[in-house]
């Protein structure tokens, strides 16, 4: 799956673009070290931890980088190169690739003759990154005696440095990037070009008496480097020098930033970009770059618009990545907010075809509060509109079983009725409580009012004085309550030994050894029948565990619509455990018609629920049909451009 | 109708209705109003168990007994002993005595819990699940269809959860396609609890608007 950078989305391999919003998805960066496929927006592999670069494999006809390598004496700066005193193009002749030294850590080589290497550094270029790094050095570093760059040319004329050599972390021979950066050390390149304009590659385009540009200033890349060599280095103090490119001469130097595959717009940058901005007072204008292609594996794309800055990190970017690719451990000393413009400007999506990004964002933001809206004024319709229908409810199975059992009830049998449920769902229990309690009460029934819950005995206490005959119930001898009692399992346990044991002083803090009911019905098994009104199935299985399965006493539950299903289980079958089961408002319903009562408030909830129920049953369709539609609508765009 | 403006009932019915509102205007979006119902609700709830607690468990079988002079007694000094221990789980150097009571509460809970599965669970559950699929015995023919329907359920979902069947003989395979069908079955399942909780959630908005047009504002009755 690719996730969307845009809205986070996972989308099935192959997309290019986001099923959600329509956003361009980069394709998977394969792994240069196990080919672990990753992320066109990661930076490091998420097998192997190797630092992902650009991927495309290059040629191994141009030479390393690791052939620039400046010597040791040259790690102090000019702040004019010979090249800019003489005033031809750095890269041209000999005289000019020796005197090519600049002051800033990127361009500080100081190009050797032949005659005054040590000895060559023979690096063998990395499959896909080498050409890239190395033609780009030749932008700025031309070859000893060559106006193009050749494979001799380049392995003679730039020789690595003794310093650069005996670097502990410096590989000298065949590494991983293939490039030693050691030659940032120096100082950038003097060029006689102007700061803004393109390093010059070919002859003839050098402009005498232009001003001496700099190249952008890469203090902190030699800071980078100094670290990775384990040797600290000062950072550079003079002016970058700028270096001009002139397009007719760049040859098939090519920069691919990203994948952009004829797009409008550029994709996530595979290129590391944790880097500082350097001061870019000389690099290459957009315009300049437009024409011209830099060498190696990488193609510039003429529809990016990027500005100066992003040129200068694009390039450092590209550098540094081939100074760490092959290790495991990402650069320690870049600056977390180095290279954040780069990062924005590629990883900013396209907008999604056929509609903008804001009208997109503000429908879904209509949708929620469209829907809550809608499903309001659907519930609100039988409050206000008279409806036919809902006064008399067919009763389930489960609740004429529920009804026949309390209807076979001997007067004056002792209840226990648990009341197991908060004020969290009053509006679902209480028009149960209601009715089961005014059935019981005609039926004369000695209730014992117990609960697991704190706020049950408050309850059970409102609706008895609140019901039709509940006023005449004296207590201690038609009903007691004897509030609360904690421990679940453990707590009905004790029942069994007890109502005094296990409730000392009830609910109005009287002592249970005293109250008549008590005495006639001292425990559980001098019970009838036990009542469990709970909003959860939790309750209603302890019950039916700890005293149904044990004493074998006749149960009923009663629960909200949310426990329903998990407890059906328990009523149905040849041997149920319990004998008949309400739930929810319709549960309530149901049993009002039973009791032959009519109360306006449970004809209106059996009304409205049906409403309800039929407005979310058309919103999830309408809502499954626009995503199929969308779907089928996108794949076709897709199929479309293909 | 409450005969006072300023009746405990009426002040009752409007602060209800009021918070309800409030809680109602998260669906607008988070705001201060709703923080401060939502806490109202929390430490209200909070409040009244802790009192329903000690005025109902606490104090009459425990600080009561031990005031009229039963400390000495086990069956009072024993759970006072486990039930502070549970509270010196927060200090440092004696908290290894709460373990005493977290391994009473535990013990105590999945033994009778573990008790009550099985033999209010699991074997009626089971006992109930062996249902006869022959026509006649079974009753009608819709009724034996219900039984098969059920009793492949059952064995379906059963083997949805066995996962160290080879796949590679006969009966891992089995098992492969039982589990199969044992998953849509399950999304059959959750499928109804979903509706379930839908309709329980309906009801309870109901009852809301039940509240607020009757109750409060009087326009139903």
């Amino acid at each position: 799956m690719i996730s969307c950078p845009n809205c986070g989305r996972s989308n099935p391999d192959g997309n290019r673009f986001c099923n959600e919003c329509g956003a361009r998805l980069g394709r998977p960066v394969p792994c240069p070290n196990c080919g672990y496929e990753n992320l066109s927006t990661s930076r490091f592999c998420g097998y192997c931890g190797t630092r992902l670069s650009s991927p495309p494999a290059a040629s191994t006809e141009t030479p390393p980088l690791s052939a620039l390598t400046p010597s040791s004496d040259t790690a102090q700066p000019q702040a004019v190169s010979p090249v800019e005193a003489s005033g031809e193009a750095p890269w041209q002749g000999e005289e000019a690739s020796s005197a090519l030294v600049s002051d800033g850590p990127m361009v500080s080589a100081e190009l050797a003759t032949p005659e005054t290497t040590e000895e060559p550094a023979k690096v063998e270029p990395e499959a896909h990154f080498e050409p890239a790094v190395a033609e780009s050095a030749d932008l700025l570093f031309p070859h000893a005696g060559a106006s193009e760059p050749t494979a001799e040319s380049n392995d003679t004329a730039i020789e690595p440095s003794e310093a650069e050599v005996n670097a502990p972390n410096v590989e000298t021979e065949p590494s991983s990037d293939g490039v030693d950066l050691a030659w940032f050390e120096s100082g950038p390149v003097a060029s006689a070009e102007a700061p803004s304009t393109v390093p010059d590659l070919g002859a003839g385009s050098a402009t005498e008496g232009e001003e001496a540009s700099a190249l952008p200033d890469l203090d902190w890349l030699e800071e980078v480097t100094s670290r990775v060599a384990g040797e600290a280095s000062e950072p550079a103090t003079t002016e970058p020098v700028a270096v001009e490119l002139p397009p007719a001469a760049m040859g098939s130097l090519t920069m691919e930033i990203g994948k952009d595959e004829g797009g409008d717009s550029p994709d996530e940058a595979n290129a590391a970009a944790t880097l500082e901005p350097p001061s870019i007072a000389a690099l290459p204008s957009t315009a300049d770059l437009q024409s011209a292609r830099l060498l190696g594996s990488q193609t510039l794309v003429p529809s990016v618009a990027m500005s100066d800055e992003g040129w200068g990190l694009a390039l450092a970017a590209s550098f540094r990545t081939r100074r760490s690719r092959g290790r495991r451990e990402p650069s320690p000393s870049v600056p977390p907010s180095a290279g954040s413009l780069f990062e924005k400007l590629l990883r900013s999506p396209s907008a999604p075809r056929g509609q903008s990004g804001s009208q997109r964002s503000i429908w879904r933001r209509l949708v929620a509060p469209f829907l809550n809206l809608g499903l309001l004024a659907a519930l609100l319709i039988p409050f206000f509109i008279p409806l036919a229908g809902g006064n008399e409810v067919a009763a389930s199975t489960s609740a004429l079983s529920f009804y026949r059992t309390i209807e076979a009830l001997p007067a004056g049998s002792a209840v226990v009725v648990s009341y197991d449920w908060d004020a969290a769902t009053l509006g679902e229990m209480e028009p149960l409580s209601r009715a089961i309690t005014t059935h019981l009460l005609r039926k004369q029934a000695r209730l014992i009012y117990v609960s697991l819950v704190p706020q049950g005995p408050a309850f059970a206490q409102r609706i008895l004085s609140e019901v039709e005959g509940g006023e005449s119930y004296r207590y201690g001898e038609n009903y007691v309550n004897l509030g609360y009692l904690s421990g679940n399992e453990s707590a009905l346990v004790s029942l069994a030994s007890g109502f005094a044991r296990a409730f000392p002083r009830d609910y109005l803090d009287r002592p249970t050894s005293d109250l008549p009911l008590l005495k006639r019905a001292p425990s559980l098994r001098e019970v009838a029948l036990v009542v469990e009104i709970s909003a959860d199935d939790g309750h209603v299985v302890q019950w039916i565990q700890q005293v149904q399965s044990r004493y074998g006493t006749r149960m009923l539950g009663v629960t909200s619509m949310t426990a329903a299903p998990s407890l059906s289980p328990y009523y149905t079958g040849d041997h149920p455990q319990l004998s008949g089961f309400l739930a929810g408002t319709l549960g309530a319903s149901e049993y009002a018609s039973l009791l032959s009562q009519k109360p306006r408030y449970l004809q209106i909830g059996a009304q409205a629920l049906s409403i309800g129920i039929a407005f979310l049953i058309a919103v999830i369709v309408l809502g499954n049909v626009v995503w199929i539609v969308e779907r089928m609508t996108r794949r076709n765009r897709g199929e479309g451009n293909a | 109708m409450p005969s006072s403006f300023l009746s405990p009932e009426t002040v009752g019915v409007s602060l209800a209705a009021i918070l309800t509102l409030i809680v109602f205007s998260y669906l607008w979006r988070d705001n201060a109003a709703y923080r401060l119902a939502e806490h109202v609700f929390v430490g209200t709830t909070i409040g009244y168990v802790f009192v329903m607690a000690y005025h109902q468990v606490l104090y009459p079988k425990l600080v009561g007994p031990g005031l009229a002079g039963g400390w000495s007694d086990p069956r009072i000094a024993v759970p006072a002993f486990l039930g502070l221990s549970l509270l010196l789980r927060r200090v440092g150097p004696l908290r290894w005595l709460g373990n005493w009571g977290v391994a009473f509460v535990i013990g105590a809970g999945s033994a009778l819990a573990l008790a009550g599965a099985v033999a209010g669970t699991l074997l009626p559950q089971a006992q109930a699940a062996a249902v006869p699929l022959r026509p006649g015995v079974g009753g009608d023919w819709a009724a034996v269809v219900g039984n098969a329907v059920l009793v492949v359920g059952v064995l379906a979902t059963l083997s949805y959860f066995y996962f160290t069947g080879s796949k590679r003989k006969v009966e891992g395979k089995l098992l492969e396609v039982g589990g199969s069908v044992g998953k849509w079955m399950m999304m059959v399942a959750f499928g109804a609890l979903f509706a379930s909780l839908a309709i329980s959630r309906l009801s309870l908005l109901l009852g809301r608007l039940n509240f607020l047009l009757g109750d409060w504002l009087g326009i139903i009755r």
